[in-house]
């Protein structure tokens, strides 16, 4: 069930329905019935999958918490400190294992869809699922809170509808208190939601599908499309997978924001980024999120990578020693990185690019600061920070280039081409520049990228949206709601390379 | 405390650890200073900080940091 489909809906209305009839207490009961319509819609063997890992790992966080129970009992009816330190070894050895053997069954269900080709399909979601199941693990086993104890509340948690397809990667503690809490029906909740949803779809339809007829045509290496054209897909792309991705997120943001609850945001208006690493903390946010606390700091503190560290303390500059072990847990998160966007050597190719730019800023930030210090360049600068942020977004737009051609000779190709080939002339004549696009598709995407980048400059300035649209008189208020919901039905992109469905839908 | 606010001004020589009580909810450190900071102080006071130390309380001041590291050190 495509969430872009009349099937959805009729089903988030009925959702809404059954949600808000309810008793409060009793509402969230209605949540993992829905999970389980949506994600039958994809076919019931999937189903099984997920029920898999989610047993496993609710059972899991049962165990840890039984384990945890146990030995602090018999810490406590201990006087003996040694005995005590002892019995704290034991649990956290115990523990440990129980982890471990969690996560690797969990992991390894996702390796064989994932990795190996032996199933011809790929439960939905299960890139998803697997690392918000393994982070809620890894949570229960730091003692960061308790494993649920009824099993429906956890379900309902892992399936969450809204964050299975694409993310976010949502954390236990963070979703469970909206989650599980009654409210009533709220006028205003339902609009804001609901214009949420539209401006969501309007992203996704009349903006990201329109470019995606062009890129189609511009990336294969055989299209024909070189020099200017490539330097064209640095600056579309971004454009493009931002008002899919971040499009989809604004659906389902909206659709609990009409119920009430609140979803962790994915994004942080990425191209107002002044570089590489602030924009991964502004773009797929609750991914790095997950990477950063379950990858990068169990590397970067581990007595193996400390033990490097302290090694080289005689033999490298204080400065490179402290950064040792950042510099090798960076290479493990973004090989991992890579590796969850596509089993292929791009995607850790367009991992490793991450990598390098992120690195070298650190490595390099002395040097960079004493060259601004000379150019009298202040941080202040607006001209500066402008280059900043264009430099970031053609970086990530050469990134994604990167991870959208399977072959280094096509990279190859496409990147010779900028040089090679001499069309740069077509740079002036911006209704060429576009093939399979007409100039009403052009004027479209100028306005509806205008529009984008308008509320993020708002969103940036940390202007309540919502709020400034509660003071518009109510009658123009509709009448901008209702023509955006007019320009969704009637600008939509339908062409013969409209792209469908969501491009993360694939991870 | 004094060695300790030191290493912490060689890490971030832009920030003021004297006066600053919420290094990590005010978002003035990141990820890269807390592992820079971990492993300055594991040398420096031979401990072992791990995973389940990082937290934000253990991180907001240089008070905080100090507790951590006497608590680690009496273990």
């Amino acid at each position: 069930m495509s969430l872009i489909s009349f099937p959805f809906f009729v089903f988030v209305l009925v959702l809404m329905a059954a949600y808000y009839l309810m008793p409060c207490k009793w509402q969230w009961v209605v949540i993992p019935v829905f999970n389980l319509l949506f994600y039958m819609s994809y076919g019931a063997v999937a189903v099984c999958f997920l029920a898999v890992t989610m047993f496993l790992t609710y059972a899991m966080g049962i165990l840890l918490n039984r384990t945890d129970d146990h030995f602090g009992a018999l810490r406590k009816a201990c006087a003996d400190k040694e005995q005590k330190k002892k019995y704290k070894a034991d649990c956290v050895k115990t523990k440990k294992r129980i982890m471990l053997v969690g996560l690797f069954v969990d992991f390894v269900l996702w390796f064989l869809f994932k990795f190996t080709g032996l199933f011809s399909f790929s439960p939905l979601g299960i890139s998803i699922y697997t690392f918000i199941a393994a982070g809620y693990c890894i949570d229960v086993y730091r003692g960061k809170y308790r494993a649920e104890k009824n099993l429906f509340k956890y379900a309902s948690f892992l399936s969450f509808f809204p964050h299975i397809v694409q993310g976010p990667f949502s954390r236990y503690d963070a979703l469970k208190d909206t989650l599980f809490a009654g409210r009533r029906c709220s006028f205003e909740r339902l609009e804001q939601g609901i214009i949420r949803i539209v401006w969501g779809c309007f992203k996704k339809l009349v903006i990201a599908d329109r470019m995606k007829a062009a890129i189609d045509m511009i990336l294969p290496r055989d299209s024909g499309y070189g020099g200017v054209y490539v330097f064209l897909l640095f600056v579309i792309l971004p454009i493009q997978l931002y008002a899919d991705f971040s499009g989809y997120m604004d659906i389902v943001a909206g659709i609990c924001h009409m119920l009430g609850i609140r979803l962790q945001e994915n994004f942080k208006q990425p191209f107002f980024a002044r570089s590489i690493d602030e924009f991964w903390r502004r773009w797929h946010i609750t991914l790095g999120a997950w990477f950063r606390d379950y990858l990068f700091y169990p590397v970067s503190m581990s007595r193996v990578v400390q033990k490097i560290s302290a090694r080289c303390k005689d033999k490298l500059s204080p400065v490179l020693v402290r950064m040792i072990p950042s510099y090798i847990a960076l290479f493990f998160v973004w090989s991992a990185t890579g590796l969850w966007h596509g089993k292929s050597w791009n995607f850790l190719l367009w991992g490793w690019i991450n990598l390098l730019c992120i690195v070298s800023g650190m490595q390099f930030k002395p040097f960079y600061e004493r060259i601004k210090g000379r150019l009298h360049i202040t941080e202040e600068n607006k001209c500066w920070r402008l280059f900043q942020m264009a430099r970031t977004f053609l970086i990530f737009g050469f990134a994604e280039m990167v991870s959208d051609i399977p072959s280094i000779y096509g990279i190859w190709t496409k990147c010779r081409s900028l040089v090679c080939e001499h069309n740069w002339y077509l740079a002036a004549r911006p209704l060429q520049l576009f093939p399979g696009l007409e100039i009403r598709d052009l004027v479209i995407l100028g306005i509806g990228i205008l529009l984008m980048l308008i509320l993020d400059i708002l969103k940036e300035k940390n202007v309540d949206i919502y709020g400034l649209a509660g003071r518009i008189p109510v009658f123009f208020r509709y009448l901008g709601y209702v023509s955006l919901f007019y320009a969704v039905i009637l600008l939509g992109y339908s062409g013969k390379n409209a792209a469908g469905g969501f491009m993360y839908e694939q991870f | 405390m004094e060695q300790l606010q030191k290493i912490l001004e060689e890490i971030r020589p832009d920030v003021d650890f004297a006066s600053e009580d919420r290094l990590i909810d005010n978002g003035v450190l990141d990820s890269i200073d807390i592992i820079a900071i971990v492993t300055a102080v594991n040398n420096a006071y031979d401990v072992e900080i791990n995973v389940q130390y990082l937290l934000p309380e253990h991180f907001n001041s240089v008070e905080a940091i100090y507790r951590l590291i006497c608590k680690l050190q009496d273990e």
